[in-house]
């Protein structure tokens, strides 16, 4: 049945179809992540899974995409990956798994017991009913005694939508065009299915009250869900800045609903569902340590600037401010800023700063070009005019006195005197303000510097 | 009465090669830009068929004396017709001269014709030739546009070229020094966990051998 669904909707090369839907440059590397994104309505399920698995623990991300689990590598788990789509597997290694694999999920190519937790998000509503139970039977082979599996999982609500059987051809290859959802189920459906592979499972309806407005607006295009037009034509205009803050918004509520452990009526729409052998914990937060996400390990940071020259890039080891978008895979790995970027950071005994940078702005040319001007502690370091594509790198002495005066924190401050936005309208809108991207930013130490010399 | 019907035959001829000419004149004119060359085309032509015209008639007129003849009746008419035979037969050896020197006037003239209208030919094919190769030089001058054009295309795909690679190698090196950046972080944290590994089985050793 899985093939016809795929077939009868035009879908011929599933994992391709897989692949054109969930990788991009989006850069989910662990060591990229933003402290503030775990309120982000994106990271909710995420954060889910980081707060409930044990650190140090073996995860297996089934159907891992790009790989939305990324994040658990701060918790210092060992993280595997299976996909559909090689070039999947491929963007999860990229993104930290510490190994990934292209596989059909019916055979799992790892050993019995070899994982503490399973998880899939977004998954099991993409594989065939005939396959699921196959599925679960892998999943729990690969598990350890006493091992968990979580999963978030997309559902139908059949007094509000019709069933596949109840679907024209047209609305069925409507239907499962949009996501691929060849295999959504009832909440119940899902639980009563577990229930028959695992002594214990949980679940909880999610979403019923928190979407992110990406999501609000598919839902009411895509699925037909009755939200208030209004509100749709409303959320349907924001800026991708006011996107972001509806999306916080929403994610902070969603994890204060886990903080209290808050039961919300069935939304038809996604569930949270938790399985083991073993008694189960708490449904959220059972090994909630986010530490290790709202700042860097003291110890690592030490350990990565004790050589006297670091790359501020990764690790939290600098907090890039609200004036710089995500990190980009362009490549390389690089961060785009909007008019004004501000990073702030440790570093005794500063004597230089590098770093690279481009931009795409258009129109670039002799005659009109990006002026740049770089502050360090509000002093004026640099000014420079960019008049031409590709990477700059720029290397910016520190003032003795400055640095003298810092105390070893500086706070490096970059002024673009123009921006654009690639995409402002349209389908695949993309409204950033960017001006440049910037990677590479290394700080050296003066004793670093001596020491070369010597 | 023959001699009179060759003469109306004369006239005939002449009214017609005029008409002709007159009707080639608005026909060449309405040719647009090759119209000087077809007018001085068919002046030639008017030329020919009027000069045609008059050889005709030279050629009728020139082998022989014209016929003696007279107004007038009766005794005087016979009288003037016996002294002009008398004449004609007295001047033979002079009008006989005229009469050769008119053929071969008329025989030189009907060769230069025909000369005329093999050069007139000739031109003609020149002409034709010469527009043709008009044409030709058109063509090649603006395959050289082109190809002017073509040039200075390639010439802006190299540059273009150039500087995509130029690019592609400043992404390289920043790429390169990002991963160098990379595995210098991944070298210091295995060093860090080395050590701490080495710490841990140093306090392990020391609890065991404590005990012992």
């Amino acid at each position: 049945m899985k093939e016809d669904l795929y077939a009868r909707a035009g879908i011929g090369d599933v994992a391709e179809f897989y692949r054109t839907k969930f990788v991009s440059d989006e850069v989910l590397d662990a060591r990229y992540f933003r402290a503030l994104d775990r309120f982000d309505m994106h990271m909710a399920r995420t954060m889910w899974v980081y707060d409930n698995v044990r650190a140090g623990s073996a995860v297996l991300d089934v159907g891992c995409g790009a790989g939305l689990l990324a994040p658990l590598k701060r918790k210092g788990v060992t993280l595997a990956g299976v996909d559909l789509s090689a070039e999947c597997a491929l963007a999860a290694r990229r993104n930290g798994y510490d190994t990934t694999a292209r596989a059909e999920l019916t055979r799992l190519p790892f050993d019995d017991a070899s994982f503490d937790y399973v998880v899939s998000l977004d998954v099991l509503g993409h594989i065939d009913f005939a396959e699921k139970d196959q599925v679960l039977s892998e999943i729990r082979r690969v598990l350890r005694p006493g091992g968990v599996t979580m999963h978030g999982i997309e559902c139908i609500d059949r007094r509000a939508q019709k069933g596949y059987d109840e679907m024209t051809a047209e609305e069925l290859a409507r239907f499962v065009r949009v996501d691929g959802h060849v295999g959504l189920e009832e909440e119940e459906e899902h639980a009563a299915r577990f229930r028959r592979f695992f002594a214990h499972v949980e679940w909880r309806p999610r979403y019923a009250l928190c979407l992110s407005s990406e999501e609000f607006v598919k839902q009411s295009d895509e699925y037909g869900l009755p939200f208030e037009r209004d509100f749709v034509e409303y959320l349907r205009g924001l800026s991708r800045a006011e996107r972001r803050a509806f999306d916080m918004a929403m994610g902070y509520v969603f994890n204060k609903i886990s903080d209290l452990d808050l039961r919300l009526p069935k939304s038809g729409l996604y569930v949270l569902l938790k399985a083991s052998d073993a008694p189960l914990g708490p449904f959220y937060n059972e090994h909630r340590d986010r530490r290790a996400l709202l700042a860097a390990d003291p110890s690592l940071s030490a350990a990565l600037s004790e050589g006297g020259t670091f790359c501020l890039d990764r690790h939290a080891l600098a907090e890039f401010d609200a004036g710089w978008h995500e990190p980009n895979d362009l490549p390389p790995v690089a961060r785009w800023m909007s008019r004004r970027g501000r990073v702030r950071f440790d570093a005794p005994g500063l004597d230089a700063l590098t770093l690279d940078l481009t931009t795409h702005l258009p129109g670039l040319a002799p005659a009109r070009p990006l002026g740049l001007e770089m502050l360090l502690n509000g002093v004026t370091v640099a000014r420079l005019s960019l008049f031409r594509y590709g990477w700059l790198t720029l290397r910016l002495d520190v003032p003795p006195q400055l640095a003298a005066a810092s105390g070893g924190r500086f706070e490096l401050e970059i002024r673009a005197d123009r921006s654009w936005r690639p995409r402002p309208a349209g389908e695949g809108r993309d409204d950033r303000e960017l001006s440049v991207a910037v990677c590479n930013v290394v700080a050296h130490a003066r004793a670093a510097l001596d020491g070369a010399r010597g | 009465m023959n001699e009179v019907e060759e003469t109306l035959r004369e006239i005939r001829e002449r009214v017609r090669a005029e008409a002709s000419a007159l009707a080639r004149a608005p026909q060449s004119s309405a040719n647009g830009g090759d119209g000087a060359q077809i007018v001085a085309r068919d002046e030639a032509a008017d030329a020919f068929a009027r000069m045609e015209a008059n050889l005709a008639t030279a050629e009728r007129a020139g082998p022989r004396l014209p016929p003696v003849m007279s107004n007038r009746a009766g005794l005087v008419a016979r009288v003037e017709l016996w002294v002009k035979r008398k004449i004609k037969r007295a001047l033979r050896w002079i009008t006989w001269e005229q009469v050769n020197f008119n053929a071969a006037a008329t025989h030189a003239l009907a060769d230069t014709l025909a000369a005329l209208r093999a050069h007139e030919r000739r031109l003609a094919e020149m002409q034709a030739e010469l527009q043709r190769l008009g044409q030709i030089q058109q063509r090649l001058e603006e395959l050289a546009r082109a190809q002017g054009g073509l040039e200075a295309r390639l010439g802006r795909v190299g540059d273009e070229g150039r500087e995509r690679v130029e690019r592609l190698l400043e992404e390289q090196r920043v790429c390169y020094r990002q991963l160098s950046l990379e595995a210098s972080e991944s070298a210091v944290l295995f060093d860090r966990a080395r050590r701490d590994m080495e710490s841990r089985l140093a306090r392990i050793e020391k609890t065991v051998t404590g005990d012992g």
